[in-house]
């Protein structure tokens, strides 16, 4: 950041962010979902069906940019239309609250069963994101950057395996598990290509390895080298995204190549940029379930102040926001991070 | 794509209504839309951002219930706007009796005269009667019919006024409100929360988690 760079549209702004660039100042990003229950009444673009259909998807997403002020707009609210078109058994729930797969009913049982069905990408909820970055891209891709997501293997594993027996496999078999992550891949990799060719700016790329789940070691085992794999696979800058504590794989994930790491409020973003240690930028990490849903905008502002006196280039909620966020407090993101610069100056 | 050139931008919107006190994300009695409570210079407005034909009536017919629900007054001239009978804060309060208004079934009668309630952990009634005692207004819970926890269980409600409505503790069976004064459809409205709060925390509790994403909520880890 500096005084003497221009105004920058909110595109350049993002894409100069994650390349390392000078920024005129930090974007407000958003690797996540930023759609609300109110929002959705404003666009006439409820939940479920705005998960199902490409125009009503991009009339909400849309409002990141168009209400919002964000500098960002990524159409794919949730974390499940791979695995819905993979087959597996949703639950699409209602108006405010989250479609979800029943893991408990999981639809394979090792690598093998593992196949991408004929028309995965022409599936109606793969579509509805492809169509939806298209209309995106039309109409604001000049301006906005269009942030695409594309679930990752281990993510993808809990829904077609189910949590506890895919994790039982790390275990018994860690060579099977290794099998199945990149039989997996491919199906992170046909869907990140497909939002790239529609016109994604940026792909989200959201691997739930969590610090509630698996240690670090499991990162580095598991996913690392998978990680830089997908990095060189998808020719756009990746925001890697893992939920909860993860200070304590930072390090392995700054070696991923990707241009982001989205973090959680769960780490303390100072201690979150020791350790990465410039070897990635960082992305969040507004807390959601306190400070987004239940607290106020001045709350929310010392969040964003503390982000960015430790250094976060990014900023934005740490994850797909509740979908009952009150609008005053996303509001406040952009005006704070315009405050937080003109008070000092620099990034 | 539809334009939202016409609409006023929505900070612009809440710039106007202030802050939001409660949202209820589906009216199950009006196409699934959600209604909010903002708080606004003590004036309080009934809104919502959805544009569907009949939302304005349905916005006045919420206000009006909120008004035999809890001691707030209609804005003179206005059909979404009200206001608290004092200057007293009762987010909680107002949070039950707005939820209540919205979801609630507007053809069903709502209660009056004596403020009664059944326990549900006893098969006591509970009363609340109030009368003026040094200045303030005194509430006082009673129960009618058998039970050896009845004392006990007073004692549990009055709790729950306080934790509610922040009321303060008179004696163990006695509350006033705050600032002293009568609010007899906020004690009505508050005694069948009051008497289970463990449950109404609960409620509360799994409400909260509903639209939140999280490893537990997304079924990736019991924790």
């Amino acid at each position: 950041m500096s005084p003497t760079i221009e105004k920058m549209k909110p595109r350049d702004r993002v894409l100069a962010a994650l390349a390392g660039e000078r920024v005129d100042r930090p974007p407000v990003c958003t690797p996540t979902n930023v759609a609300t229950v109110e929002l959705m009444d404003l666009v006439d673009a409820p939940f479920p069906d705005a998960n199902r259909d490409g125009e009503m998807n991009a009339r909400l997403a849309a409002t990141a940019y168009t209400e919002l002020g964000f500098d960002t707009i990524a159409p794919y609210f949730s974390i499940i239309q791979e695995s819905s078109a993979l087959g597996c058994d949703m639950q699409w729930e209602q108006k405010d609250n989250w479609p979800t797969v029943r893991m408990s009913n999981p639809i394979w049982k090792s690598s093998s069963d593992v196949k991408i069905p004929a028309g995965f990408l022409e599936h109606q909820d793969t579509k509805t994101i492809t169509d939806s970055i298209s209309i995106l891209k039309k109409e604001y891709g000049n301006e906005v950057a269009i942030v695409g997501k594309t679930m990752g293997p281990w993510t993808l594993a809990y829904h077609v395996f189910g949590v506890e027996p895919f994790l039982l496999g790390t275990v018994d078999d860690p060579d099977e598990t290794m099998k199945a992550l990149h039989a997996l891949k491919e199906v992170t990799i046909l869907y990140g290509l497909a939002q790239i060719e529609a016109g994604a700016d940026i792909l989200t790329l959201p691997d739930h390895a969590t610090g509630d789940l698996v240690s670090s070691e499991y990162y580095r085992r598991f996913l690392l080298e998978m990680h830089q794999e997908l990095k060189e696979a998808l020719p756009v800058p990746i925001m890697l995204h893992i939920c909860g504590d993860t200070v304590d794989r930072m390090p392995y994930i700054a070696q991923t190549g990707m241009a982001a790491f989205h973090f959680d409020s769960k780490n303390d973003p100072a201690d979150a940029i020791a350790a990465v240690d410039g070897g990635i930028r960082l992305v969040g990490n507004i807390n959601n379930p306190t400070t987004l849903y239940a607290r106020g905008p001045e709350e929310v502002r010392a969040e964003v102040f503390a982000a960015l006196d430790a250094g976060v280039q990014l900023i934005g909620p740490e994850c797909a926001i509740p979908l009952k966020t009150k609008l005053e407090n996303l509001l406040e993101i952009p005006i704070a991070i315009e405050d937080w610069v003109a008070e000092h100056g620099e990034n | 794509m539809p334009s939202l050139a016409e609409r006023p931008r929505i900070s612009d919107q809440l710039k106007k209504l202030g802050r939001c006190i409660e949202l209820v994300s589906i009216d199950p009695h009006f196409h699934d839309v959600t209604i909010g409570l903002f708080l606004k210079g003590g004036v309080m407005t009934v809104w919502s951002f959805s544009d569907r034909a009949g939302i304005a009536e349905r916005i006045e017919q919420i206000r009006d219930r909120c008004t035999r629900l809890g001691d707030v007054v209609a804005v003179d001239g206005t059909s979404d706007q009200l206001k608290l009978i004092s200057d007293l804060e009762l987010d909680r309060a107002l949070k039950f009796m707005f939820t209540a208004a919205v979801e609630k079934d507007p053809a069903r009668e709502l209660p009056t005269g004596r403020i009664t309630a059944p326990d549900t952990k006893t098969k006591l009634i509970f009363v609340v009667e109030g009368a003026e005692e040094d200045g303030k207004y005194v509430y006082t819970i009673s129960t009618e019919g058998q039970s050896e926890r009845a004392e006990m269980r007073v004692r549990a409600t009055v709790g729950g006024f306080i934790r509610y409505s922040d009321c303060e503790r008179i004696a163990k069976n006695k509350f006033a409100f705050p600032d002293g004064r009568r609010y007899d459809e906020f004690a009505r409205l508050i005694l069948p929360l009051a008497r289970n709060v463990s449950a109404v925390e609960s409620q509360l509790a799994a409400s909260e988690l509903e639209g939140q994403m999280t490893t537990q909520t997304l079924g990736f880890s019991q924790s």
